[in-house]
């Protein structure tokens, strides 16, 4: 049983397509923004897996090829970006529960001035 | 990647892949949250046996983050999409994204390397998110205080409202 970047990226693919489903699914702006961290959690799995297995060191590049090519891996910037995901989804939840809790309000009292 | 690391990944992914259909799915901002939080454990899970410790343990904690605030006891429905055609639109888009994303992962030409890093990392991330880039930190950092400020703006209009 091994595990490669194709297996890594077809999870990360699955995660992002969900959340992508749950996002669009969901008549509640509220419960639509769940699909965010799904989402972002699927990009750093990729970003996670690409550090792993196929990001080569800077001083190893060589001219890029379909063939595969085996060196040492570099710094994991691929576990960064995953980190700086990760942060701005929770901020982009913040920022979305206010703003919908603002809209609710907004329509709500909307409602009761029509009545 | 040895065996015992390989069937982590493998339930890591499928606990996160089911937890994820069921915030898709899920009735209830209670359970909805609940599955949330079983997805970013899967995450975690897959992040460790990928040896991205430290991702792991701030995706741990930024998915309970997002579970604990659309969990809140004074949650207020907005229906932002009307028509259910639309829905049914982005469903099939989403479906067609996974297609397309799959079959680039698998004709994908990709190096492969020796991983030569540990499995927490700590130390070779902080050097890249303080040091190598400072600037993508930073603006990370500012989109967090903007983000905790309309939080904030938004409570304090309805505590004013009450």
């Amino acid at each position: 049983m091994t595990v490669g970047i194709v297996s890594v990226l077809f999870v990360a693919a699955a995660m992002v397509a969900v959340g992508a489903f749950a996002a669009a699914w969901r008549r509640d702006a509220t419960a639509a923004l769940a699909g965010i961290p799904l989402m972002f959690g699927g990009a750093g799995i990729a970003f996670a897996g690409v550090a792993r297995f196929s990001a080569r060191a800077a001083a190893a590049v060589q001219p890029p090829s379909t063939q595969i090519v085996v060196s040492v891996s570099g710094p994991p910037l691929g576990q960064e970006a995953a980190v700086l995901i990760a942060i701005a989804a929770l901020a982009l939840v913040a920022m979305g529960v206010g703003l919908a809790a603002r809209a609710a309000r907004i329509q709500g009292a909307r409602q009761e001035t029509s009545r | 990647m040895d065996s015992p690391h390989a069937i982590g990944f493998f339930v890591s992914s499928a606990i996160a892949l089911g937890g994820a259909a069921f915030v898709a799915l899920l009735p209830g901002r209670e359970l909805r949250s609940l599955a949330l939080l079983v997805a970013g454990l899967g995450v975690t899970g897959v992040d460790v046996s990928l040896s991205a410790g430290f991702a792991a343990a701030v995706v741990l904690v930024t998915f309970a983050g997002c579970a604990a605030m659309l969990a809140r006891p004074d949650y207020r429905t907005f229906n932002w999409v009307a028509g259910r055609a639309w829905r049914q639109l982005g469903a099939l888009g989403a479906a067609l994204m996974f297609a397309v994303l799959a079959y680039a992962a698998y004709r994908g030409g990709f190096a492969h390397v020796q991983f030569n890093g540990g499995w927490l990392g700590t130390a070779a991330v902080g050097r890249l998110l303080l040091a190598r880039d400072t600037f993508a930190t930073e603006a990370v950092a500012a989109l967090v205080l903007v983000a905790l400020v309309v939080l904030t703006l938004m409570w304090r209009s309805r505590d004013r409202e009450r």
